[in-house]
């Protein structure tokens, strides 16, 4: 796979995030002509899953983390580390004076604006925008970052993205009716689908 | 040809109501409530599908009003 290509995506992979903010970001930078790397990749339990991360973040010219829930949104609930510790490894290769590794570009997202200045607040200065958890609002991060990091130039607006994306699961789920005759499984197979999988369904149709 | 669907649809005024491939919204509403209200009867006037999403994109629902050449089977009576 290409360097140049290659996305990393550093993000939370609940059931919310991975509907509403993670099948968005694929879908742009799918559409965009480049490849997203997840950590999931990883899933070899006889491989040591730090050093398989690495690999990724090292095959990977762009990432994308997603600091939004270094917050806990509860008493008695802990903040999730992985996604600034990665981070961390991905700021430490950029810095390593290894080639193409100091070439690397990061997009930080998180939800609440400013909330990464109480939490960690040493990437002051980095490319930060803030989603609101909002799904529209993930696609002007998107767009924006695609324009002025990338320079991607003449992309369509992001809310003509965000409909490509809505006719893109209408679609997939109007096949997936006639493969299971059934709504409700067709529902369900878009909101549990693995995310090799949904990533191949967009690649088969974008 | 196949007739085009509309579709309930987030945009940043509330809700709109779209035709399936438009680049525009039809109309745009303050609530989703009203957007689907306006949905189904553009629906049943063009006798065509209306799909209602979720905020994040996803489906919510499907409504048929016209010649559904794959009518779910799975609605509750």
């Amino acid at each position: 796979m290409n360097f140049e290509t290659n996305v990393f995506i550093n993000c939370p992979l609940d059931e919310a995030y991975i509907n509403d903010l993670l099948k968005p970001i694929l879908y742009v930078i799918i559409k965009n002509g480049y490849n997203p790397r997840l950590s999931l990749e990883v899933s070899d339990s006889g491989e040591v899953r730090l050093e398989k991360i690495t690999e990724i973040i090292k095959s990977c010219k762009y990432s994308i983390h997603d600091l939004s829930l270094v917050k806990s949104k509860k008493a008695k609930e802990f903040a999730r580390m992985n996604m600034p510790f990665e981070l961390g490894i991905d700021y430490g290769l950029r810095k390593s004076s290894i080639d193409p590794l100091s070439e690397k570009q990061f997009l930080i997202l998180e939800a609440t604006k400013y909330d990464y200045m109480k939490a960690i607040s040493d990437i002051n200065g980095f490319d930060i925008k803030v989603h609101s958890n909002n799904t529209e609002k993930v696609f002007e991060c998107m767009y924006s970052w695609f324009s002025e990091t990338l320079k991607i130039n003449k992309q369509e607006p992001p809310l003509k993205t965000f409909y490509d994306f809505i006719d893109f699961n209408t679609s997939l789920f109007e096949e997936k009716v006639l493969e299971f005759s059934s709504d409700q499984i067709a529902k369900n197979y878009i909101e549990k689908i693995s995310i090799p999988e949904y990533i191949q369904e967009i690649l088969d149709r974008v | 040809m196949a007739k085009k669907s509309n579709h309930v649809v987030p945009s940043s005024a509330g809700w709109a109501v779209k035709k399936s491939g438009a680049e525009k919204a039809s109309r745009t509403f303050a609530t989703k409530e009203r957007a689907v209200v306006y949905g189904r009867e553009l629906s049943k006037s063009e006798k065509t599908e209306l799909f209602i999403h979720k905020s994040n994109g996803m489906i919510q629902n499907r409504n048929s009003y016209g010649n559904d050449p794959n009518p779910p089977r799975d609605k509750k009576h």
